[in-house]
């Protein structure tokens, strides 16, 4: 029964035009992206690289498909919450909107198969516009630009040699997946506490900007709560890009956000349970 | 074997007590009337025993199975109507009741969802989204719903809201139909009590979360009062004749050719003989009881 | 006879005297002769770098050189190329007017060399002054400071194990320290609000950059 209340989920998810606003808008920024750094990237990494230029020279193709997918990457990870709590947000609170909960809970399916398939299909849809921003942006960019090191500015700059880079992106895509499904987690949580749509999303969103202002503000009255906090980890895919990978940072990050996942999806099977479906 | 048992049934929501002991009975192939003013608690004790709402206290048994322990096996037996049929209207009729036929296990080839669209009369609109359809429509299609999957009990919640007169008696003939051809059992809920006199053969009325009166809809009816239509070339006369015994504040209402009257069934042949002592002459007698008059009559005296 | 003795014991020791104190400028006139026999020579490169705020892997590279001053490199991929003390023909340093000055001897990597100061006069120069560690058995520069108007300063350190490359001055290592600036970017720039800064030195820093040579074509 939960392969059928998985496919019927997801047959609902993708039948609605929201859904595909976060593909959509992938799919137009992306090649903005590759496009504009293929015409003035070689700008941003004079400016980045200005100290080092003074006494190397760089040869190879700096500006490549990788490192802008790396950019990309960047650039898009603040944003792709927003597109995910639009789906997770309506997903239990969308059946109590449009009166739809009586007609799902009265067919022969446990609460915990509904809740559970929701859940289900709000993963699979986030797993999907991760990888779509992974085909865009490491396809598209590799066709225009090539391939080449991934030249990664941060605190300090690290290149990595052309042939260590795929692994790091296939683990850096599949920690982003978990990230953002903890983001979902969130707003599933929130979508079974309410009966409209847009106050998971807006709580949801809420709730991960203050949790970021909290990491970012460096004081000690919250230094014993930001390793708790999910947005502090959400980052932990630019591990996988130093040199040496921090495995063991890496590890405690996607543990705390599977640990926020499963706590989430927990509460909301418990409150979904438990309540009387007056709607 | 009856098919709802329902024993003790409370909600309560703080010091409110929405269902304050309920007891009902349905067996196979009744078409069991639930009546209620509004407030009465007729929907969440309808949503009790579809296991959207928990009780406070009581039990609830379909299929003589304790619906607390066996929800799945039961609800695939039972198609219902909660209050208004609500849908997924980004999406087809079609579309609608193959998902949800999906989940009850149904038939859901194109022929099977077809069926259930002609019978409700959606055939022409089935791949036409439901955000397009009119409220009756949708009434319509909620019916559709219930049947996709040849429940053994249909619960409907004001099944022909919305419904013009055909619509009205096509749904009257389906649960007829459903009771009389196919050994369904259907516990209808309905405002529109011709609608239930019609097609109801037992009921149970409710009144702030209590039972009133349960029982077969005829042995309820012809119980207490009756509306006595006498017919004659004289009413005027008959009133006249009446105008000294104690039936004159019986009189309910006049035509050209008869006097109706309010009458137990136990003073119509006194009354009968009265006006044929005038020399009025009767050309029939006919005791008539209204279930809306009972139904007033019944919630008036629980108020 | 017993005179004749004498005298040629009196010249051979004071030749040996005069070779063991060969005037600077005729050593290194000398070391660049050997340099400038190289008229054109290619070679492998395999280069690492470590740069205080740097990680790079190793990349590899091929260097043309053609006299006087033609140098190039070819690098299938990413290479990271010092800009400065790449070319070692040395004779760059050593063709240009110069004049030597002896700075005595100081033993490096156990063995005592020859120090010798370069003092370029040629305005046209961009280098100050250099001094030059010379190993006079094998007549090659071992270790080079060149300090540049501008103010930077390069270090170069030399391995010759390549018998036949020796012969020309070329090394099979080198081992190069150079002057990069610091660096900072914006953390609106580099989206890293989530790494505290490091403490560490601020201001010009040195990168250390490793140069192995091998396949050397010389002359072909």
């Amino acid at each position: 029964m939960m392969i059928t209340a998985l496919r019927v989920e997801l047959a609902k998810v993708f039948s609605k035009w929201r859904t595909f606003i976060g593909f959509i808008a992938m799919t137009l920024l992306v090649p903005v992206i590759v496009l504009a750094m293929s015409a003035e990237g070689g700008q941003y990494f004079s400016f980045a690289m200005q100290t080092l230029q003074q006494a190397f020279t760089f040869t190879g193709n700096l500006m490549n498909g990788y490192t802008v997918a790396y950019i990309i990457f960047g650039a898009l990870y603040l944003h792709v919450p927003f597109l995910v709590t639009l789906v997770a947000g309506d997903s239990l609170a969308g059946e109590a909107t449009s009166g739809t909960y009586r007609l799902l809970l009265t067919r022969p399916l446990t609460r915990t198969t509904m809740v559970t398939s929701k859940y289900l299909a709000s993963m699979i849809y986030v797993k999907l516009l991760v990888l779509w921003m992974a085909i865009l942006s490491l396809g598209l960019g590799v066709l225009v630009l090539g391939t080449g090191e991934v030249i990664v500015i941060r605190s300090q700059i690290t290149i990595i040699a052309q042939n260590d880079v795929l692994w790091r992106f296939a683990l850096a895509y599949a920690f982003a997946m978990l990230s953002m499904m903890t983001v979902a987690s969130v707003a599933f949580l929130c979508s079974s506490l309410v009966e409209n749509s847009i106050g998971p999303i807006m709580t949801t969103m809420a709730i991960i900007i203050v949790f970021t202002i909290i990491s970012a503000i460096d004081l000690p009255l919250f230094d014993s709560i930001r390793p708790l906090l999910f947005t502090n980890h959400m980052n932990g895919w630019k591990l996988l890009f130093d040199d040496p990978v921090d495995w063991s940072r890496v590890a405690t990050s996607a543990s705390v956000l599977a640990g926020h996942m499963a706590a989430c999806y927990g509460a909301a099977l418990i409150i979904v349970r438990r309540k009387d479906i007056l709607t | 074997m009856p098919v709802i048992t329902v024993r003790g049934l409370h909600k309560s929501y703080g010091d409110f007590h929405a269902v304050n002991g309920i007891d009902l009975t349905v067996e196979q192939g009744d078409v069991y009337g639930f009546l209620g003013p509004n407030g009465a608690g007729k929907s969440t004790t309808i949503r009790m025993m579809l296991s959207l709402v928990k009780p406070t206290s009581g039990t609830v048994a379909l299929f003589d199975k304790p619906l607390t322990t066996h929800r799945e096996e039961i609800l695939r037996r039972v198609g219902a109507i909660v209050e208004r049929p609500d849908f997924y209207n980004y999406l087809t009729a079609y579309r609608n009741l193959e998902l949800l036929g999906r989940l009850s296990r149904a038939d859901v080839s194109t022929a099977s969802i077809m069926r259930v669209l002609g019978i409700v009369g959606l055939d022409t609109r089935a791949h036409d989204k439901v955000k397009t359809f009119s409220h009756g429509m949708k009434q319509r299609l909620g019916i559709a719903q219930a049947l996709l999957h040849d429940p053994d009990l249909i619960v409907l919640d004001e099944p022909t809201t919305g419904l013009d007169p055909q619509g009205m008696k096509d749904i009257r003939e389906l649960i007829l139909s459903l009771s009389a051809d196919h050994r369904k059992t259907v516990f209808l809920s309905s405002h529109i009590l011709p609608e239930v006199e019609l097609t109801a053969t037992r009921m149970i009325v409710i009144n702030r979360g209590k039972t009133i009166v349960e029982g077969s809809v005829q042995d309820l009816l012809n119980a207490g009062r009756l509306r006595v239509t006498i017919e004659t070339d004289r009413p005027h006369d008959a009133v006249t004749a009446l105008g000294t015994t104690p039936f004159a504040g019986r009189i309910n209402g006049m035509t050209e050719r008869a006097l109706i009257l309010m009458l137990d069934r136990n003073e119509i042949a006194g009354v009968v003989h009265h006006l044929d002592q005038h020399g009025l002459a009767i050309h029939g007698v006919v005791p008539v009881r209204s279930l809306e008059e009972y139904f007033l009559s019944l919630v008036r005296e629980a108020s | 006879m017993k005179r004749h003795v004498l005298a040629i014991v009196g010249i051979i020791v004071l030749a040996a005297g005069m070779y063991a104190q060969e005037d600077p400028q005729a050593l290194m006139h000398r070391m660049r002769d050997r340099m400038l026999g190289a008229r054109t020579y290619e070679a492998d490169m395999r280069i690492k770098v470590d740069v205080p705020f740097l990680k790079a892997p190793e990349s590899r590279a091929r260097i043309r050189f053609e006299q006087p001053d033609k140098t190039h490199i070819d690098a299938p991929g990413f290479a990271m190329i010092p800009k400065q003390g790449v070319d070692l023909s040395g004779a760059r340093l050593l063709s240009k007017p110069f004049t030597a000055v002896d700075a005595g001897r100081m033993p490096f990597q156990g063995t005592t060399m020859r120090k010798v100061r370069i003092i370029p006069t040629s305005d046209a120069d961009d280098i100050a002054v250099a001094t030059i560690w010379v190993d006079t058995t094998m007549l090659v520069p071992r270790r080079v400071e060149m300090t540049t108007k501008k103010g930077g300063t390069v270090i170069a350190e030399l391995v010759y194990d390549d018998t036949t490359a020796r012969t020309y001055c070329l090394p099979s290592y080198l081992k190069l320290m150079v002057d990069v600036g610091d660096f900072a970017l914006p953390k609106t720039m580099t989206g890293d609000f989530d790494t505290k800064a490091k403490p560490g030195p601020k201001g010009e820093q040195k990168a250390t950059v490793e140069i192995w040579y091998s396949g050397y074509r010389i002359n072909r």
